[in-house]
């Protein structure tokens, strides 16, 4: 199992047989013989699958003992960020490809929701297919040219984005100005708000463990590896065969999606969007989100939209100073574990030299963490 | 024409902000390959420091300058000292691609909370310091406030780039980003001309906003549009040369002042940035890039 | 992974130089010539390489020998001249393109993905279909069938106890035969191997000229190597290389008396 943590700071793990593979190899007693048997990879990978399981059934039973309360409100909002931070550990985390155009297309998944249903009656099923085809279609456009370009100005230029297109959406009279569209629909009406809050909610947690199954399903399959190792090493990958500019428009143009389908969730939770969703503030709001909790890791991702969602409109003195403390959790993250918190938690878990604490990690990298791995010699039975 | 030349001249004051900004940055890019992000707000905390010192403190105006830029000096040794050193000299921390933005980042949203819980949301201006009505020549007017900020980037932008082209320890600084290890094995003390480097452009960057301010006023929030620009203007120049960067900095500022004028003065930013967002896109090898950074 | 091509004729033996015989090339360069700057780095050289056996490739350092590897496997574009893999015109390919034509290198300093499995960093390379489209690997992932190749590719090279460590922990003997299972394990045409015993003792190196040796039977190995003992030992042809140019191609045995040969050594032995 991967020890990004080790591997960011260039330092060489002395205790380095972790993972599953050697999990699975202690604690099958005597050391199992290498051969054939103990080599065997599974065939399926029920990861992803059972990630979106969790994720849906977990949240649904949140969402429902809020039963629509503020805090449910909150946590809904967390999810829709939830939905675009699980891409951007696809794009950012995972890929390496530093593009900040994120807020943007979630500006596109919300206004496109706002405007489709408020203007064009659609539902709320046909203006959620309607914006993700809206977004791969923007996406691929704006990537296979913006995908050319090297890395720092690709960085360069999508910091740019934000700036412009907030103007274009506060200024347009179509869209609401800086008063924005309200009267979204709800994903799922109820006979009450609260009702409505709580089955929308659903949906929208359906939605994130959708997308969270997606991402790991990507990131553990030989394409996932192929990203690896071009995220690595650009001329590594391209010398075993990966095309990277068919890479980097993928991943940018999933990466988008999922941040439309962010927007889209957050627009039907909150009833309306307004010029905000697209500011620099909010793509600063998602990488912090990113950052923070762990860019690889797809649980970490989900846990620091919510969490920070939730400190931001919390407690008065966290939103007030929310700037100076999302800067310095910034700043420490980077230091001292770039992997985020998730990253330092698979260290310090890794630690542990006890069966218990290998077994449980091994668990929990194999449910959630991005990069799978070692698959050979898993659970010999 | 008279139209012509007040946008003019006010382009060339918003642009030569851009440019000092766009120098400084790439001056130390240059030095150390990390990208300052937060030096618009240093120059918020210039113009709102001075304001606030001189205008409610009542400290004579010499004075509050003094001190602002002591106090920004300081903020930015205390950084490098701290962070920077960790993440570059320790060698612990995020590097690549990630380092070249995320440290000052964090460092500016540190800055711009700092100023929003000391100073609150009001916009600022400091007080000029070359007091008057605009100067008119003709029906050419252009703001005393606006001849300073020209003037002084200028001046600012030719001795950066004197003291890289013509000094021992400007050739020197340029080798540290070059090759850290190549540097080091000479004897050149790349952290120390990091910290050095830093703590200039980041004092230089507050004397703009103490001079620039009274033009616009700056509220906590000022600084990340200007960094933006002065990124860009950077970039222009290849994130190396800071005569290039004033050049393409007071080109952008012009743009956008004729944008204005002539096109939309709702919609001169959009264009502006879109503008800039297609070179950077299309023509990337203005940036001086075919590859990403080590 | 590739299907070995069908029976060719063998590479000529020592005494007769490769190309002469009727078997097809599998890579073959004319007159390939590259400048950085002012400086030649590969002086319009020539060489053919027929579809079995070892080859070695020496020089002095600087002599263009990383360079010529990196015109071959296409990581850099030549400023004159034709590069041919497997009879077809090459010169414009990406690198890409050539490895997923059969070209497959490993580096001078060893390229690996940190944070990663051997196995994972092996996987990588042997997708069945390298080209497929993102959203493809939600219901075909590729990814167990790859990493049992991988498996079979590091027990191949002795290495398979080592596959589920990652490489990051890893001592440089292991590392590099990493690389040589990934740069093998998609069953290549011709494997450019560029120093891939530097850094390594004399026992590992044997364990090392004996793999490239089987590995050779089946397919075109070039060794970049500056241990002549081991390079003569166990290649069947040798090019060597000065200031850019190729100054000797030719067999063993004439090789080992030829004064690029005593300039090579007796540098060495100074």
């Amino acid at each position: 199992m991967s020890e990004p943590a080790a591997a960011d700071r260039g330092t060489i793990d002395s205790s380095a047989a972790t993972g599953p593979a050697a999990a699975a190899a202690s604690s099958a007693g005597p050391p199992a013989a290498p051969g054939p048997a103990a080599r065997h990879v599974r065939r399926r990978d029920p990861v992803p699958l059972a990630a979106t399981v969790a994720i849906t059934v977990l949240g649904g039973l949140v969402l429902t003992a809020l039963n629509g309360s503020y805090l449910g409100l909150t946590v809904t909002t967390g999810v829709a960020y939830a939905v675009v931070t699980v891409g951007m550990v696809l794009q950012l985390g995972y890929s390496r490809q530093l593009a900040f155009s994120q807020s943007v297309f979630m500006g596109v998944g919300a206004y496109g929701t706002g405007v489709l249903e408020t203007k064009y009656g659609f539902s709320s099923l046909e203006s959620l297919l309607a914006v993700i085809a809206l977004a791969a279609v923007a996406s691929l456009l704006m990537g296979a040219v913006v995908t050319r370009a090297p890395g720092l100005a690709l960085a360069l230029a999508t910091l740019l984005l934000p700036l412009f297109v907030y103007q274009l959406a506060a200024d347009s009279g179509w869209l609401g100005s800086f008063s924005g569209i309200d009267g979204v629909l709800p994903f799922w009406n109820g006979p009450d708000y609260e009702s409505t809050l709580v089955r929308s909610g659903i949906i929208s947690v359906l939605l994130l463990g959708l997308a969270a199954g997606l991402v790991l399903r990507v990131m553990r399959s030989g394409v996932g590896l192929q990203l690896m190792a071009m995220a690595s090493d650009e001329r590594l990958g391209e010398s075993i065969g990966v095309s990277l500019r068919q890479r980097r428009l993928e991943v940018f143009v999933l990466g988008s999606v999922l941040a439309a389908v962010g927007g889209a969730v957050l627009v039907s939770a909150q009833g309306l969007v307004t010029p905000d969703v697209l500011s620099e503030t909010s793509e600063i709001t998602l990488l912090l989100m990113l950052f923070v909790a762990g860019r690889k890791s797809v649980i970490g991702a989900i846990l620091g939209a919510i969490v920070i969602e939730y400190l931001t409109t919390s407690t008065s003195f966290i939103s007030t100073n929310i700037g100076i403390i999302e800067g310095i959790a910034l700043l420490v993250i980077l230091l001292v574990e770039p992997d985020g918190v998730a990253g330092a938690v698979a260290r310090l878990l890794g630690r542990r030299t006890d069966r218990w604490a290998d077994s449980l990690r091994s668990w929990s990298a194999g449910r959630f963490r991005a990069g799978g791995g070692g698959d050979g010699a898993r659970n010999a039975a | 024409m008279s139209e012509f030349l007040n946008l003019l001249a006010a382009g060339l004051t918003s642009g030569a902000i851009y440019g000092i900004f766009g120098a400084c940055l790439a001056v130390w890019f240059r030095v150390c390959n990390v990208l300052n992000l937060a030096v618009g707000d240093f120059a918020m905390l210039g113009a709102i420091g001075t304001a606030r010192l001189v205008q409610t403190d009542h400290l004579p105006f010499a004075a509050g300058v003094l001190v602002v830029l002591a106090a920004v000096g300081l903020i930015a040794w205390i950084f490098d000292r701290i962070v920077l050193h960790i993440a570059f000299d320790r060698g612990s921390g995020a590097h690549g691609i990630v380092g070249v933005f995320f440290y000052t980042f964090g460092l500016s949203l540190i800055l711009e909370g700092a100023a929003r819980a000391v100073f609150g949301t009001d916009p600022y201006s400091a007080p000029a310091i070359w007091p008057g009505p605009a100067l008119a020549i003709a029906d050419f007017h252009v703001q005393r406030a606006g001849v300073l900020v020209f003037a002084l980037a200028v001046v600012s932008g030719l001795i950066l780039w004197a003291y890289l082209r013509f000094t021992v320890s400007g050739r020197a600084a340029s080798a540290c980003g070059e090759s850290v290890t190549g540097s080091r094995i000479v004897g050149i003390d790349s952290a120390l001309f990091r910290r050095r480097i830093f703590i200039v452009t980041a004092a230089l960057a507050a004397l703009f906003g103490i001079v620039e301010s009274p033009l616009t006023g700056f509220t906590y929030l000022s600084g990340p549009t200007i960094s933006l620009i002065g990124v860009v203007a950077a970039g222009f120049a290849a994130f190396r040369k800071p005569g290039r960067a004033v050049v393409a900095g007071l080109a952008i500022g012009v743009a956008e002042a004729m944008l204005g004028g002539y096109v939309s003065t709702t919609y001169n930013d959009v264009l502006l940035y879109a503008v800039l967002f297609g070179i950077i896109i299309l023509r990337p090898e203005v940036l001086g890039l075919s590859a990403e950074p080590a | 992974m590739r299907e070995t091509p069908p029976e060719a004729t063998a590479a000529g033996g020592s005494g007769t130089a490769p190309g002469t015989l009727s078997a097809p090339l599998v890579l073959a360069c004319y007159d390939v010539t590259k400048s950085y700057g002012g400086v030649v780095a590969v002086d319009s050289v020539s060489l053919e390489v027929p579809p079995r056996g070892l080859f070695g490739l020496c020089g002095f350092n600087g002599a263009g020998k990383s360079t010529l590897f990196n015109l071959l496997a296409g990581s850099v574009r030549a400023d004159s001249g034709t590069v041919l893999i497997d009879g077809q015109d090459a010169t414009g390919w990406s690198a890409m393109r050539r490895a997923r034509s059969g070209v497959a290198r490993t580096w001078q300093t060893v390229r690996l993905a940190h944070g990663r499995t051997a196995v994972d960093n092996v996987a990588a390379a042997c997708l069945r279909d390298p080209g497929q489209w993102i959203v493809g690997s939600l219901w075909r992932p590729q990814a167990a069938a790859a990493r049992e190749r991988a498996w079979a590719a590091l027990e191949s090279l002795g290495i398979s106890d080592l596959g589920a460590r990652l490489v990051d922990g890893m001592t440089l003997e292991a590392q590099r035969l990493t690389e040589l299972a990934r740069a093998l394990v998609s069953e290549p045409k011709v494997l450019l191997a560029d120093e891939p015993a530097s850094g390594l003792s004399a026992a590992q190196r044997t364990v090392l000229a004996d793999a490239l040796t089987a590995v050779s039977q089946d397919r075109a190995v070039v060794v970049v190597e500056h241990d002549l003992d081991m390079l003569t030992s166990v290649s069947e042809h040798i090019w060597a290389m000065v200031e850019g140019r190729l100054a000797y191609s030719g067999d063993v045995e004439t090789f080992r008396s030829s004064p690029v040969y005593a300039g090579l050594r007796g540098i060495e032995q100074a």
